[in-house]
């Protein structure tokens, strides 16, 4: 398993850096998304998008 | 000699190896040493006791002179209260007793982990790299408020045919021309190879119908004048540059026809510039 890992993502500095970009692309929309719930739960009713109907019909 | 030195080497107890021989340590070894060297008779035990008891604390505050530099080597041992009488010399526990314990270290699993480390450091960096980056084309990109004024919307109905309309678009005059059929005619017979910046009129306009130009002379920018110059277009009164029905430079010192501002023509009716 250890051994099967290390060829796979570590072995070859190709892969090592394929795996680095794929992975700070995927955790930085998932932090992201994440923190944008996060935030919203928090304020919900505050913002803008959440009391545009009252002032915006369309 | 030989007992300074020896007694010296008990001193040392956690630099054992600083001391060689007693050829290369002088009667006054070091700042704990020395002690021995006065005449005491060397204790048969190298204990703590005996060496304080030798006069070792006066010896540590005597001037020793100038030492040949030798490394000492400490190590981190817990910390254990000994015996006075104990020997010193050796620590208190068994060598085996320090050594980290292997019989769980998998030499595989820690490589996987450095690189994982490593990697998660290459990750964090390469995101921030990469919001360090687009946050600075994002400065450098029109902010809200430019944008908002950055498009002009003109009411093509309000321009009757042959008519100019001038407006203001980021600070800059537009000419807004509502051609007659004679006029695209005239802009179409042109030869081009004689015009000083080759372009045809189908090159400048969307629709032949309408002509949309920056209203700024390209010689030294002022505004030309419509419906004026010897060529039925325009005319530059700062320098007498001659432009015509299709804005292009035919006389004067302009180097360039009229520039052409990015514009869409809509469905209903509007020309929006921007």
């Amino acid at each position: 398993m250890q051994k099967l890992v290390y060829n796979v993502f570590f072995r070859r500095s190709s892969s090592y850096l394929a795996t680095i970009f794929a992975t700070a692309f995927v955790a930085e929309i998932a932090i992201d998304g994440f923190s944008d719930r996060l935030w919203d739960a928090a304020n919900r009713g505050r913002q803008w998008k959440d009391i545009r109907e009252k002032y915006i019909s369309n | 000699m030989a007992s300074a030195a020896r007694s010296a080497r008990t001193l040392f107890a956690v630099s054992a190896p600083a001391v060689r021989s007693a050829a290369a340590v002088p009667a006054t070894p070091a700042v704990w040493g020395g002690a021995h060297g006065h005449g005491h008779a060397a204790s048969p035990l190298p204990s703590a006791r005996a060496a304080l008891a030798g006069g070792a604390v006066a010896a540590r505050t005597a001037f020793a002179g100038r030492q040949a530099f030798q490394q000492k080597r400490f190590y981190a041992a817990p910390v254990t209260i000994a015996d006075a009488d104990a020997d010193i010399t050796s620590p208190p526990k068994s060598q085996e007793y320090y050594k980290k314990d292997m019989s769980n270290y998998n030499d595989q699993a820690s490589r996987n982990f450095n690189y994982f480390m490593v990697g998660n450091l290459s990750v964090i960096g390469a995101v921030a790299a990469k919001n360090i980056i687009s946050d600075y084309l994002i400065n450098l990109s029109a902010s809200a408020d430019v944008l908002a004024l950055a498009k002009v919307e003109v009411d093509m109905a309000a321009i009757p045919e042959g008519k100019n309309l001038v407006i203001q678009w980021r600070g800059k005059p537009i000419f807004v021309r509502h051609r007659t059929a004679d006029e695209i005619a005239e802009a179409n017979t042109i030869n081009i190879e004689e015009l000083r910046h080759k372009e045809t009129d189908s090159e400048r306009v969307k629709d032949p119908e309408w002509l949309v130009m920056l209203g700024v002379c390209t010689h030294l920018g002022c505004v030309p004048i419509g419906e004026a110059g010897e060529f039925g277009g325009w005319f530059c009164p700062c320098h007498g540059s001659h432009y015509d029905i299709s804005g292009r430079i035919r006389k004067g010192p302009a180097p360039l026809n009229l520039e052409i501002p990015p514009y869409e023509i809509k469905e209903d009716g509007k020309i929006v510039i921007g």
